[in-house]
């Protein structure tokens, strides 16, 4: 098997039959992940799995410029996020079109919203209310409790891991995060307990 | 080593119990006795309390963000960031400046969650199965799209020779002399405008930068002090999700992505430290907007700008200070910024406002009935007269 970047220069300089079968080969799996997952996310029973990782391929080896540009040695990991964004952008595009061309069709209108995020659900007046007086009460602690540097990081993964749900592995991969599981860990919990400690206080005064 | 059952819970075992949902690396690694933490807190009525109270306010945070209704706002950033950002090939300060947008936002947060776990480079043993068995796993199909592509690459690479061969085909009026220097000349006069305008496009100036900030205050003035060279605007009331006030703003989504980009360059710049602050202001970050500036005030000593921001900042940390004591002594501390900057010019305008406005709300009347009078005096009309107007009948 060749080294990354000679297969790359390959495929984007000499671009053989050969060069792109290992590539499609090399990548197929994580390609296939990504179209996987994101095609559940618009329609769990679609067929369409092989013909959007085909898709991925042929725009990938459409931009030659781009897959030279977007591959430097020292940061190999920067390739592969290339290759996900194409692939996740791809079934975007792909169920978008779909969906536009039924209400083209006249059947039932599918908003991108609803399509692609679930269908929200309104919450009554006086929850929204409660919710939002206990937000601004939160995140004024931690504005009180955090300083320094990491303030704006640490509230950040506060409220993804609270508000919306992201896993603390997954907040710690994201770029300008870069903690490990046990590090976002462990500023969840210490924020929580700050937290808790703030709001027996105000319920007691 | 095993645990003694007569110790209280440590905080951390306290999240541990609490989480369910905790890694198992942290058990492996700290040797945490569930069992035994579990059994001390069933017997020790103080870690029970603690561990009710911690398990439920994990609850009420959790609730936070079930099933909100989420509609895009005007400075939401295009749907298709939200996979860049999850996959980490947006520079470093672009990425932060959107995640602090996702953490406040119920229509960006949700979606950088789904392009996370789409993109999320782990695959399950049960989708690795499903993909084995996909056609496109097979070689033969692999082995057909290599040949597609391949073909698709010549065709690309043959209309693009055919392209430059219709451009340097020679012509006719080639074979006038003049023309053999002009066109050179013009092709790079062109470059050089297109370089210029492309830098101007992407290198936002700090001047430009701070008229979107002040736009971004005009249009969700989040509190009473005025800010330097922003035109009116009512104040926001303070509710509903953090940063409320300013999540709509795509002018300080904009104003931020630049003073990223610049500070990643020259970290130490006062001009876009104190950018920087002001954006931190408007978004009630006090305690950051301070260091900012302080760090400005360093290399830029004596600036009149960042004495006022600072006053503007402590003012603001004041009034979200619960200790009565602290509380007085940042506001000491914007009424001397202020009388500074009053004393050596008593005729600028922000600065009388702002000390009335501290005046009032250190309950000081009669210093900010006279603030506002003094203000009157070199403001004569517009809507922060009609404001100034307003308070002096409100304090009397």
């Amino acid at each position: 098997m060749r080294p990354l970047e000679d297969l790359i220069r390959a495929c984007a300089e000499r671009g053989e039959a050969s060069d792109w079968e290992e590539f499609v080969s090399r990548f197929h799996s994580l390609i296939a992940s990504v179209v996987l997952r994101t095609t559940r996310r618009w329609d769990v029973t679609s067929p369409a799995v092989d013909d959007l990782i085909q898709e991925t391929y042929l725009k990938i080896c459409g931009d030659q410029k781009r897959l030279l540009t977007e591959f430097t040695p020292h940061h190999p990991e920067a390739f592969y996020g290339y290759l996900k964004v194409v692939a996740s952008n791809v079934v975007h595009d792909y169920f978008r079109a779909r969906h536009s061309q039924k209400r083209g069709l006249g059947q039932p209108e599918v908003s991108l919203d609803e399509a692609g995020s679930g269908t929200p659900t309104a919450r009554d007046g006086a929850d929204e209310i409660h919710r939002d007086i206990l937000l601004r009460e939160v995140d004024d602690i931690l504005r009180s409790t955090l300083s320094g540097e990491q303030q704006s990081r640490d509230r950040i993964i506060f409220w993804l891991y609270y508000r919306y749900g992201l896993s603390a592995a997954d907040i710690g991969r994201l770029p300008s995060i870069s903690l490990t599981v046990k590090g976002v860990e462990s500023v969840i919990h210490r924020l929580t307990s700050s937290v808790r400690e703030h709001l027996a206080e105000r319920e007691v005064s | 080593m095993a645990r003694d059952p007569n110790s209280h819970l440590s905080s951390e075992e306290l999240a541990w119990l609490a989480d369910q949902a905790a890694s198992t690396a942290e058990t492996r690694d700290r040797s945490l006795d569930r069992a035994e933490a579990e059994a001390h807190s069933r017997v020790c009525s103080e870690c029970g309390l603690l561990l009710k109270a911690e398990g439920e306010v994990r609850e009420r945070l959790f609730r936070l963000g079930s099933q909100a209704v989420s509609f895009r706002k005007a400075g939401c950033p295009d749907e298709q960031r939200w996979a860049e950002v999850a996959a980490g090939t947006l520079p470093e300060a672009e990425a932060r400046v959107l995640l602090q947008h996702a953490s406040s936002c119920d229509h960006c947060g949700p979606l950088l969650r789904e392009r996370t776990e789409d993109l999320n480079p782990e695959i399950s043993a049960e989708d690795q199965e499903l993909i084995g068995r996909l056609p496109s796993a097979s070689r033969d199909w692999q082995a057909h799209l290599a040949s597609r592509m391949a073909d698709v690459q010549q065709a690309n690479r043959s209309e693009s020779r055919e392209a430059q061969a219709v451009q340097v085909r020679p012509s006719r009026r080639q074979t006038f002399s003049w023309l053999r220097w002009a066109v050179p000349v013009a092709a790079v006069f062109a470059v050089a405008v297109l370089g210029v305008l492309t830098w101007m496009q992407r290198s936002p100036s700090l001047s430009s930068t701070n008229q979107l900030i002040a736009q971004a205050y005009t249009e969700q003035r989040p509190f009473e002090w005025r800010f330097p060279d922003a035109r009116y605007g009512p104040v926001r009331q303070r509710r509903g999700a953090p940063d409320p006030r300013m999540d709509e703003s795509p002018a300080l989504l904009e104003a931020e992505s630049s003073i990223a980009h610049a500070l990643a360059k020259h970290p130490d710049d006062p001009g876009w430290l104190q950018a920087k602050a002001r954006t931190e202001l408007l978004e009630g970050n006090y305690g950051v907007a301070i260091e900012a500036l302080t760090r400005a005030e360093s290399s830029s000593s004596a600036d009149e700008s960042l004495q006022l921001d600072l006053a503007i900042a402590y003012g603001e940390r004041a009034r979200s200070q619960t200790n009565r004591s602290s509380q007085f002594a940042d506001y000491d501390r914007a009424l001397q910024l202020l009388n500074q900057i009053l004393a050596r010019n008593p005729n600028n305008e922000v600065a009388l406002f702002n000390r009335a406005v501290v005046n009032e709300q250190m309950n000081k009347r009669a210093e900010a009935v006279s603030d506002w009078e003094r203000y009157l005096k070199l403001d004569s009309e517009g809507a922060w007269v009609d404001e100034a107007k307003k308070k002096i009948g409100n304090a009397r």
